[in-house]
């Protein structure tokens, strides 16, 4: 895709925005700045961006989808996940915040607390000045809360982690102008259709300027040899007949309709893409698959006990080793790989759950690192081992028919096909513990009827 | 019988009742004010969107646009 030029960024279709609802608004009303014929005049307090925060302008009419700012592309909370996981943190309160309280307890606590008389006296005829054990002993047990305020002060570990967040992950940050606008400033930015708002994003100028590289190129067939999937290259479906507004804007939409919010499932909706409910599924388009009327029986025999991707995916793009930094030539943030590749491995499921009860999944090799933040400080990923780096995945290069699904031993006893433990960095061996295959299924008869199954597209 | 009567005329008694003090306060009801001035309406100036002027004017944008400093890419991998 190329690059807009500047002024193809900022031009707006005539007729065709003024013409909307949106176009009725003054601009300033959103944007800030001054309807001025001076353009330095008019970019004086401008708001490029009036959705992100802390503007939020949208959500002011769009109540419906006043979620979005928690939803995971607003909040970028599957990062903070991994990273968490892996021992990182993050300051839990601002400096300003830890300032204000010490402020606050000085103006109004400290006063009392520091009346020497209070902890302190001197017998008659004595210059000694004696503690009074009961009111230090009284005082001592109340609560500390300079102490407490203290505690709240950030970490270096923690600032490292945050400031390193702010360079490199927080341009993932997605806000409501970046999907139904503009393009993501990741590709340029620039309006898609001259300001007028699209309720529905463009596949190619938003969801995959973004989730480009792996989701985009494994969708549209972009590596050689290897088809694209099968609901585009079919059927011709684009990103969001699959992945709803609802989704995108409210992560916990489809959690309420069976849990209550007291359950605390708004924490695990949150925690990152694969948590909680799967959406979307394959069996909301496809309901027969595993059913009593399912004549596919390779279906009825692993319903359940495999993700839909183990059989009907293809190779798909695994990463090793990001490590990010500050340009000293530019001083612009940046990322190095050590590589990327194409795989196709079966694992054990790291998590199984009621929404995800499967014994194998496919399994993508993430690039974190031990390392991968080392130019903001030491050992900010102190307990890396805790998670896998090969990590539960779902290629969108679904085929109905593969090389694993062609005949049953084509998988069964198929060693090369599922992650064994030579096949994982011997330092990366006990991160992926829970993952890696001891026993490959062995190999099965093979029977006509499950064979015959498979039909041509 | 005779209680119902009888409550029926006491609510007839107290209607009437306010009645009659409305109608006081009518017949008691200062005359109205001399007329306010009527002012001219003036014609109003028309606002112009400088901000739409600019923006959907291509050729504007292109003679006002600052040149874009190419940035070098120093990223690489998949991202």
């Amino acid at each position: 895709m190329a690059p807009l030029e500047p002024w193809e960024k900022v031009l707006v279709a005539g007729e065709d925005f003024v013409g909307t609802v949106h176009g009725q608004i003054a601009c300033t009303y959103c944007h800030g700045g001054v309807n001025d014929a001076d353009k330095e005049t008019a970019h004086s307090g401008l708001i490029v961006d009036p959705s992100a925060p802390p503007n939020y302008a949208c959500e002011a009419c769009h109540r419906e989808a006043a979620m979005s700012s928690d939803s995971l592309h607003g909040t970028l909370q599957g990062y903070w996940t991994a990273i968490e996981g892996r021992g990182g943190s993050r300051p839990q309160h601002s400096a300003q915040r830890v300032e204000t309280l010490l402020a606050t307890y000085d103006t109004h606590c400290g006063n009392c607390h520091t009346n020497c008389e209070q902890c302190h006296y001197a017998p008659p005829n004595s210059e000694e000045w004696l503690v009074k054990r009961d009111e230090v002993d009284a005082l001592r047990a109340k609560v500390d809360h300079v102490a407490e305020i203290n505690a709240m002060v950030a970490s270096p570990e923690q600032q490292a982690t945050q400031t390193m967040f702010n360079n490199h992950c927080s341009s993932c940050h997605a806000s409501c102008g970046d999907c139904h606008i503009s393009q993501p400033s990741s590709v340029g930015g620039g309006f898609v259709s001259g300001h007028v708002i699209s309720k529905t994003p463009s596949m190619s100028q938003n969801c995959t300027a973004c989730h480009g590289s792996r989701v985009g190129n494994e969708y549209l067939g972009k590596h050689e040899e290897i088809p694209g999937d099968a609901h585009f290259r079919l059927e011709r479906m684009n990103c969001i007949d699959c992945h709803t507004g609802t989704e995108m804007h409210d992560s916990n939409a489809s959690c309420t309709e069976c849990h209550t919010p007291d359950e605390g499932v708004e924490k695990i909706q949150e925690a990152n893409r694969y948590a909680g409910a799967q959406t979307p599924t394959c069996e909301s388009c496809h309901p027969e698959v595993g059913g009593w009327n399912d004549a596919n029986e390779n279906h009825n025999i692993h319903f359940g006990r495999l993700a839909c991707q183990v059989c009907h995916t293809v190779s798909y793009t695994s990463c090793d080793g990001c490590h990010v930094a500050i340009s000293e030539k530019s001083g612009q943030p940046f990322y190095q790989t050590e590589g990327d590749y194409l795989t196709f491995f079966i694992g054990k499921n790291p998590a199984p759950n009621y929404h995800r009860p499967y014994e194998f999944v496919v399994l993508r090799h993430v690039p974190a690192a031990v390392d991968s933040y080392s130019y903001y400080g030491n050992n900010l990923l102190p307990n890396f081992d805790a998670l896998p780096t090969w990590v539960y995945s779902t290629p969108h290069n679904v085929q109905k028919e593969t090389p694993q699904n062609e005949s049953c031993n084509a998988c069964h006893g198929n060693a090369d096909i599922f992650l064994t433990a030579e096949k994982v960095k011997s330092e990366e061996v006990n991160a992926n513990l829970n993952v890696i295959v001891d026993q490959v299924p062995g190999p099965v008869e093979e029977s006509e009827s499950l064979n015959s199954n498979q039909e041509g597209d | 019988m005779k209680k119902h009567l009888l409550a029926l005329i006491m609510i007839a008694f107290f209607w009437l009742t306010g009645c009659q003090s409305r109608s006081v306060q009518a017949q008691t009801m200062p005359e109205p004010a001399d007329t306010l001035p009527v002012v001219a309406a003036q014609p109003t100036e028309e606002v112009v969107d400088h901000c739409a002027a600019c923006h959907t004017d291509q050729e504007a944008l292109i003679s006002t646009a600052k040149p874009e400093e190419v940035v070098e890419k120093e990223s690489t991998g998949a991202g």
